[in-house]
Formats: C-alpha cells, sequence, structure tokens
C-alpha cells in the first residue's frame, strides 16, 4: 500500500527533518503516527499524498514507485486517498453538505447517488442537523467531523489524517477515533498522525514513532522497521 | 465551489461594454458598406451630359440647339437607355449648397442630361460625337467618381474589421486577468481540490461555467444597449444626411447581416469559454 525505503525528506537548502524512513503500511491496516510538535509527522504525510518529492529514497504507492508517476497520474493516485488535514481546509463558500459532495463532483460521480449518500453520512457522523450550515457556523469538533466526512465520501483506500483530534477535546477525540475505527473496518487504510499519547495508548494499534528525524516503530510485523528501545 | 463572485462586476461590465462596442462596429460597418452599396447601384451606369449654353443654335446641324443636337445623338447610339433632361428645379438643388439662391438666378445654368448606360464601350463613341458637336459639352461618367470613393469606403469597412478585432483583443485580454485574479484568490481552494484529485480540467469547468453565466449576461446586456443606440441614430442620421428621401438600412439588411449580428454576441460568451479553459489549464499547468 506505502512504502517507504531509505527516504529522506528536506525542505530546500536546510537540514533533513526525516532521514533514513523505512516502514510498509500493509492493506487494511490501522497506524498511528507520533511524534512532537515539527517532527515531521505532517511532512511524511505529506510525502505519501505527494505534496513533497523525497530528497532521497524511495516511495512506493499502491505499488507504484512515485518518481515513475507523471504529473497528469497524481490525480488518479490521490483519489484513491482521503485527507483530512490539521486545519480542516474547508471551503467557506460551501455548506456543510457541499464541502462533503465535493470529491464525488470531483469524481463525476452521478448527483443521485451524491444526494442519497452525503446526507446518510453528515448524519452517520452527527452533523444531519447541519447540512446547509457553512463552516463559519460550526464548532471545532463539527468542522472537525464535516472534514473527516469528506475524507472517507469516496470511499478511499487510504486515509490520512494529520492531527484530526488536536482541536477537539478528549471525550470528542475518543468518538472520531472510534469513528475512524469503523471506517478501518469496512477497509480502509488508515495512518493517523497525533501527538495525543494518551488517544494512542487507549487503542492497540501499531504506531509509528519519530524521534530525532528518524522513524521509529512499535510493530514488529513490519518488514522495514525499526523498534521502539 | 470556487470563490469567482469578485470578478463577476469587473469582468461583467467590460464584456457588457465589448459587446456593445463590437456591435456599434459591425453595425456601422454594414451601414456604410449598404449605402455605398446603395449608392453605386443607383448610380452605377449613370452618365451625366452637361451642355452648357443649351439653347445656342448650331448652324451646320439643321439649325437645332445644342440640346436638340445632344438628343439625337444619344437616340442614335447604341446600349443608351432611360434618357432624362434634368429639370431646372433639380438642378438648381443640385448647386444650391455650392451657390446661392440669388446667384442661381443670374447665370446660365447648363443643361443636365441623365443618360443609362448598359455598355462602357459606347463611351469613348459618344465622347467623340459630342465633343465634335460642341467641344465645352462635358460628359461625366459617374462609374470613375467612384473608384475613389469606393477605396474611402473599402478602407472604412477595414477600419471596422480592425475596431473589432481590437475590441475582441481587449475582451480577451479581461477574461484572462479575470482568470488569473480568480486563481489567485481560490490558490487555497484550489490546493484543496487538488489534493483530492481534482483535474486541472474540473477547475478550468468551474471557471468556464461562471465565465459563460457572466458573458451570457453580458451579451445580451451590451446586445440591447447597442439595439437602443442603433435605433436612436438611425433615426438621428435620417433626419440629418438624407431628409426626405426615405433611407431605411435596416430593412436592407439580408439574412447574413443579421447571422452575423446575432453572432457577436453569441460568440463572446462561447469566446470566452475557450479563452477561460486555455487560460486555467497554461497557469494550472505546473501545478498539482
Amino acid at each position: 500500500m506505502v512504502r517507504f525505503e531509505n527516504v529522506e525528506i528536506r525542505y530546500r537548502g536546510k537540514a533533513p527533518l526525516l532521514g533514513d524512513v523505512n516502514f510498509d503500511l500493509g492493506e487494511g491496516k490501522f497506524h498511528f503516527l507520533t511524534g512532537k510538535s515539527g517532527s515531521g509527522k505532517s511532512s511524511l504525510l505529506k510525502a505519501i499524498y505527494m505534496g513533497l518529492s523525497p530528497s532521497k529514497g524511495k516511495i512506493s504507492l499502491f505499488g507504484r514507485d512515485t518518481s515513475s508517476i507523471t504529473k497528469k497520474e497524481i490525480p488518479d493516485i490521490r483519489r484513491r486517498m482521503g485527507i483530512v488535514f490539521q486545519d480542516f481546509r474547508l471551503i467557506n463558500e460551501l455548506s456543510v453538505r457541499e464541502n462533503v459532495e465535493l470529491p464525488l463532483r470531483i469524481f463525476g460521480t452521478k448527483s443521485s447517488i451524491i444526494r442519497r449518500h452525503v446526507p446518510e453520512l453528515l448524519e452517520w457522523v452527527g452533523l444531519g442537523d447541519h447540512l446547509d450550515d457553512f463552516p463559519a457556523s460550526l464548532s471545532g469538533g463539527q468542522q472537525q467531523r464535516v472534514a473527516i466526512a469528506r475524507a472517507v465520501i469516496a470511499r478511499p483506500v487510504l486515509l490520512l489524517a494529520d492531527e484530526p483530534t488536536g482541536n477537539v477535546d478528549d471525550i470528542i477525540a475518543e468518538r472520531l477515533l472510534y469513528l475512524f475505527n469503523e471506517l478501518n473496518r469496512t477497509g480502509t487504510n488508515i495512518l493517523i498522525a497525533t501527538h495525543n499519547e494518551n488517544l494512542i495508548g487507549k487503542f492497540d494499534y501499531p504506531v509509528l514513532r519519530i524521534e530525532d528525524n528518524r522513524l521509529l516503530s512499535s510493530n514488529p510485523v513490519m518488514p522495514l522497521e525499526r523498534k521502539v528501545n | 465551489m470556487l470563490r469567482l463572485k469578485d470578478s463577476r462586476f469587473f469582468l461583467g461590465w467590460i464584456m457588457t461594454t465589448m459587446v456593445y462596442l463590437a456591435l456599434m462596429a459591425v453595425v456601422s460597418s454594414f451601414f456604410s458598406t449598404l449605402s455605398f452599396d446603395k449608392w453605386k447601384s443607383a448610380t452605377r451606369d449613370l452618365v451625366t451630359i452637361h451642355v452648357p449654353d443649351p439653347n445656342q443654335r448650331i448652324e451646320s446641324n439643321n439649325n437645332d440647339t445644342r440640346l436638340d443636337a445632344v438628343l439625337k445623338i444619344l437616340r442614335t447610339l447604341p446600349n443608351i437607355e432611360n434618357i432624362t433632361i434634368l429639370e431646372k428645379n433639380d438642378i438648381e438643388k443640385l448647386i444650391s449648397p455650392l451657390a446661392e439662391t440669388d446667384i442661381l438666378k443670374n447665370i446660365l445654368l447648363p443643361a443636365l442630361v441623365e443618360i443609362r448606360i448598359n455598355n462602357r464601350e459606347v463611351l469613348p463613341n459618344l465622347q467623340s460625337s459630342l465633343k465634335n458637336l460642341a467641344p465645352d459639352i462635358f460628359v461625366e461618367n459617374h462609374a470613375e467618381l467612384f473608384l475613389f470613393d469606393s477605396k474611402v469606403f473599402f478602407g472604412a469597412e477595414k477600419l471596422f474589421v480592425a475596431i473589432v478585432g481590437l475590441i475582441t483583443m481587449v475582451a480577451i485580454i479581461s477574461i484572462i486577468f479575470a482568470v488569473f485574479t480568480g486563481l489567485s484568490v481560490n490558490e487555497e481552494v484550489i490546493q484543496v481540490m487538488h489534493l483530492m484529485g481534482a483535474k486541472n480540467g474540473f477547475i478550468a469547468r468551474a471557471f468556464q461555467k461562471h465565465v459563460f453565466i457572466v458573458l451570457s449576461f453580458s451579451s445580451i446586456f451590451g446586445a440591447c444597449l447597442a439595439a437602443g443606440t442603433f435605433f436612436i441614430l438611425d433615426n438621428l442620421f435620417k433626419v440629418a444626411f438624407f431628409g426626405d428621401i426615405e433611407i431605411d438600412l435596416l430593412t436592407q439588411f439580408d439574412l447574413w447581416n443579421w447571422i452575423t449580428l446575432i453572432m457577436v454576441p453569441v460568440s463572446y460568451p462561447l469566446l470566452g469559454v475557450l479563452v477561460t479553459g486555455i487560460s486555467v489549464l497554461i497557469l494550472l499547468k505546473n501545478q498539482n
């Protein structure tokens, strides 16, 4: 699904943010990605959704080496992913319903299907009464759920979530994690970047940990792992 | 999904003005062409013979007056039809812009004979026959006068085409500017859409839809303004230039004239869609 081999990530003219990153996310898995703020969690996610090219090493996505993927092919690769951004990135000019509809509109899904699925999903995330509200009128937690609904509406193969619980209290954070758990059960691979250790501790999922610019793993199953001491 | 409302007002008014100006230029071009064609067809085969001192008798010609002698020649020559001797009033009317009424009463006006010819080959023969009769009889061939006028008219026609071209260029630049501004304003939204897997074509279509709607309304409004202005000017021109002569050029527009006129407001939204699509694709080429 996602494979990093000796990957180095650095921003132009700066020291490497991450070096010698090796991991392999298998099918149907749920992983946490953790590390201190500024450790490179978001950059690693960015490299997965091809918003950033590695300065060294090889990244494989869905069996394809990203260096061989042309610009024209990138949208097709991204359509297999759902991304929950740390800052939600909801479109303020669109209603909750329209925000969640957007990926389906982009994929060219029939309007009848969109009209049926979007309210269902928003109902499921507890926003059934806010279909026609605009993001600015919602609380942080509600916006977070809209962002999640938007990320999962097209049933992505891989869901990347960057600090999805960063703006909500612990109770909502836990609820969101159960939501991701449900999604994982339906076959979506999930990688959640979070620095909330308490939350990670409540779930028995493998953890990718970034420490000192290196990626360590708590999951012995992963073939290219570096075990946490 | 994109924030494009800001450009609606600016682009809408610019395109209304462009469509309005383009229509006025096209209509002006048609008017000049039709006026010229009408004038040309009315006078193309027309020849005017100026006979000074028309009542003077010519001894060598059975003591006929000069006018009668001219008429006899005209009747004997082939390819001449429709001989008309202009009335004194008509001649005075023709000369009136050049001379005052008092002067007209005191000068001996020439007789003017208008003829229509159906073959230009008769002209040299006619000219030599009349020269033999009296050297001061003057043959005015209207076709020759048109040589200069036609150059002026065709020049004007080219000028109108150039004006329409310039207007279209300004319209295209305005659309590109609006697209560029729209892309800058929506940079973050477009970035999110790219991350969702949106292709540039999808974003281009969103822009095209917006431009098409704005330009359609602008074109309709511009066309209405042009029609209003045109009918006012048409009536003013009639009074100013043609006086009591009934010249209604609008009724002389043929099917192609009308199709061309309709095509102006129709083509601007279509051109807008094309320019927008190309601009968005070029400007987003290196973004993903």
